[in-house]
């Protein structure tokens, strides 16, 4: 018999006690866990999404941009288009050197004669965008010859998912205004994987877009490269003259969504404060219960000769240990419960970036573990400081 | 050390107890009472006493204080001739080193078992668990039978024999019982005066039980009345 296998004992005896205390902890680490590893998945994605980008402008319907911006960036509808003429004024500008049409809008899209489908969102592009997006590598087959060729290409998760072959026939869905057709054609490539929401999307030649759906409402945005990068500012500024455009130019969208990455972070880190001190003050209340209902035994203790030293360490003992399989405990449950966190934030942010938000790392599930083993010792400090004032007489008298 | 005690046993030998003019006072708002009143008295070595008198006597007090658990408002207790001394750290010593307690309440830990609750006291003494000294106390106590039962399986009479023995490992001079036989029946308070009496003859330990029953006192040596707080 020793301190630590009494203090085990101890915990064993108010096992509801123990487990509920070691549910709380683990609730409060696993939501502390998942809003730390979600701010640094949210940066990174951020971050990757921006690296090596081609695209220095983008013309947009007249609406607000941004809105427009991230909603292309990662998918979704936008209101209102661009026409041909808009195209031509942006492409005649002296200092742009590549103007790709781009028109997104939901499909569902399956193999024909199989029931899967799966619902994502249908680019048309012109070859110029593999310019413009440099990491764009295929990993199977090859990019179109033509701008009117009926051909796909699909990005490298949805490949996976549909568990694509090249040349196998797809068959996906079309909207022409508010009538909806069904377009087959060949895959012809599989995109390499980009780490963003390309990796999600079914791309197809404008020409053949064109021919389904007429000019109306078809170019959903144009993306813009400078011949200087010293100048996309300035052709941007000159660009949204072009009547009913507007422009954004990439680094006012990243700054923008870094400026919205930050209020989130800022949240973040109030959540963070928040719940730890929640957590602290639910662990510093149970321990200064357990150790006023335990007052009893703790002069008991006494009397049979327990010091105040092995009485902390026996506390310490007792709470590092609840906190030690709290915080494991929380670390296990905020791994189970990332994606569904994820699909809460994806909800609530629409532009957020693709790829995982939530990056776990172990180290920090080590940090986190220790981090709290330690607060929870020198929080039980206060509680136990009470132990020093207990009188064996307290509880031998009260007979 | 200005003739106070030596906080460890110098022999095997129970020291003399001897308290002069030794008063309790507690405070409660602005009425005093006098729970112990200038009593005076000697123990002999390895002598059985008990403490007789009615509840609010000032037994426990009393007790408490000779247990070095309390100290006296006034008056002065002696251990062979040498005061106890004031300071906290070295009455706990004194407190490991000669006494061993026993209550009404058992104080057993109910998820440890009868052996593990008598070596209770040897954790926080850190000291080695020594097989021969606990088999011949849980003898001694008649516990063979039930060394690995937890207390919820032991009757009243078993529960504080555990606790006899829990007292007795630490090898204590002075066994100090407060109203030991208070939860339980005759036969079983019958029974473990019988065993305080076969425990002083066998060891020569000093034994000091209060009680409020007096045909158990007259099982002792020596009965000391005690009234409001007086020795009669
Ligand atoms: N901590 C205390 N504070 C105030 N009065 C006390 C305290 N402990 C005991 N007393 C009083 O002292 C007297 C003696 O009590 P006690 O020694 O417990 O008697 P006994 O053990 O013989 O029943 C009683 O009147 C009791 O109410
Ligand atoms: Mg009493």
């Amino acid at each position: 018999m020793n301190i630590a296998k009494l203090a085990f004992k101890n915990l064993w005896i108010r096992s509801a006690r123990t487990l509920l205390t070691i549910v709380g902890i683990s609730v409060i680490i696993a939501i502390f866990f998942s809003l730390f590893s979600f701010g640094r998945g949210y940066e990174k994605a951020l971050q990757s999404e921006f690296s090596g980008f081609g695209i220095h402008i983008l013309a947009v319907p007249k609406g607000c941009p941004f809105e427009a911006t991230s909603l292309l960036l990662h998918g979704g509808y936008v209101e209102g288009s661009l026409s041909f003429w808009q195209l031509e004024e942006i492409r005649e500008h002296p200092d742009v050197e590549i103007a790709s049409p781009m028109y997104n809008r939901h499909t569902k899209i399956h193999p024909p004669g199989k029931e899967k489908e799966i619902d994502t969102i249908l680019y048309a592009i012109e070859s110029e965008i593999f310019q413009l997006k440099p990491y764009w590598n295929m990993l199977e087959g090859r990019s179109f010859l033509h701008d009117h060729d009926h051909e796909i290409i699909l990005g490298y998760q949805l490949a996976q998912q549909l568990e694509a072959t090249i040349g196998q026939e797809f068959e996906f869905v079309v909207h022409i205004g508010e009538d909806t057709m069904m377009a087959t054609g060949p895959l012809v490539g599989i995109l390499d994987q980009t780490g963003t929401s390309d990796d999600n999307f079914v791309f197809i030649p404008m020409g053949w877009a064109y021919e389904m759906m007429g000019e109306d409402d078809l170019i959903k945005a144009i993306a813009i490269q400078t011949a200087e990068s010293a100048s996309i500012g300035m052709v941007s500024t000159e660009l949204a003259n072009v009547q009913d455009v507007q422009t954004v130019t990439y680094r006012q969208a990243q700054y923008t969504l870094q400026q919205l990455l930050i209020t989130t972070r800022q949240l973040l880190n109030l959540a963070l404060v928040f719940t730890l001190l929640l957590g602290l003050i639910g662990l510093i209340n149970t321990m200064l219960m357990s150790i006023e209902e335990r007052k009893k035994e703790i002069g008991m203790l006494k009397a049979l000769g327990a010091k105040n030293p092995q009485l902390m360490q026996l506390i310490m003992i007792e709470t590092g240990f609840i906190v030690l399989i709290g915080a494991i405990a929380g670390i296990v449950l905020a791994f189970g419960l990332s994606a569904t966190l994820e699909t809460g934030i994806r909800t609530l942010i629409e532009s957020a970036p693709p790829g995982r938000l939530s990056l776990f790392s172990f180290p920090m599930a080590f940090v986190t573990v220790a981090g709290s083993v330690i607060i929870g010792a020198i929080s039980v400090l206060l509680p136990a400081s009470g132990l020093l004032k207990i009188s064996p007489l307290e509880v031998i008298r009260n007979e | 050390m200005n003739n106070a005690i030596e906080t460890k046993p110098s022999s095997g030998l129970s020291p003399m107890i001897r308290l002069d003019q030794v008063s309790k006072i507690y405070k409660r708002g602005t009425e005093e009472v006098h729970a112990v009143e200038n009593v005076s008295l000697s123990i002999e070595p390895g002598s059985f006493v008990c403490l007789l008198g009615s509840s609010g006597s000032g037994k426990s007090t009393l007790l408490h204080m000779i247990g070095c658990l309390d100290q006296p408002s006034d008056g002065k207790i002696f251990l062979d001739d040498k005061e106890i001394p004031l300071q906290e750290r070295k009455r706990i010593q004194i407190r490991r080193n000669f006494f061993g307690f026993i209550f009404q309440q058992f104080f057993l830990i109910p998820t440890l078992n009868v052996e593990e609750n008598i070596l209770l006291p040897l954790v926080f003494m850190k000291k080695q668990k020594d097989d021969q000294a606990l088999d011949k106390i849980i003898r001694l106590v008649h516990l063979e039978h039930r060394k690995k039962h937890r207390p919820s399986q032991l009757s009243g009479g078993e529960m504080q024999r555990v606790a006899i023995a829990r007292a007795l490992m630490n090898d204590p001079r002075i066994l100090i019982a407060d109203e030991p036989t208070g939860n339980l029946d005759s036969k079983n308070s019958i029974e473990m005066f019988e065993l305080f009496r076969d425990l002083n003859e066998k060891t020569q330990m000093t034994i000091i039980c209060a009680t409020h029953n007096q045909e158990l006192a007259k099982m002792s040596g020596r009965i000391l009345t005690i009234k409001d707080g007086k020795l009669q």
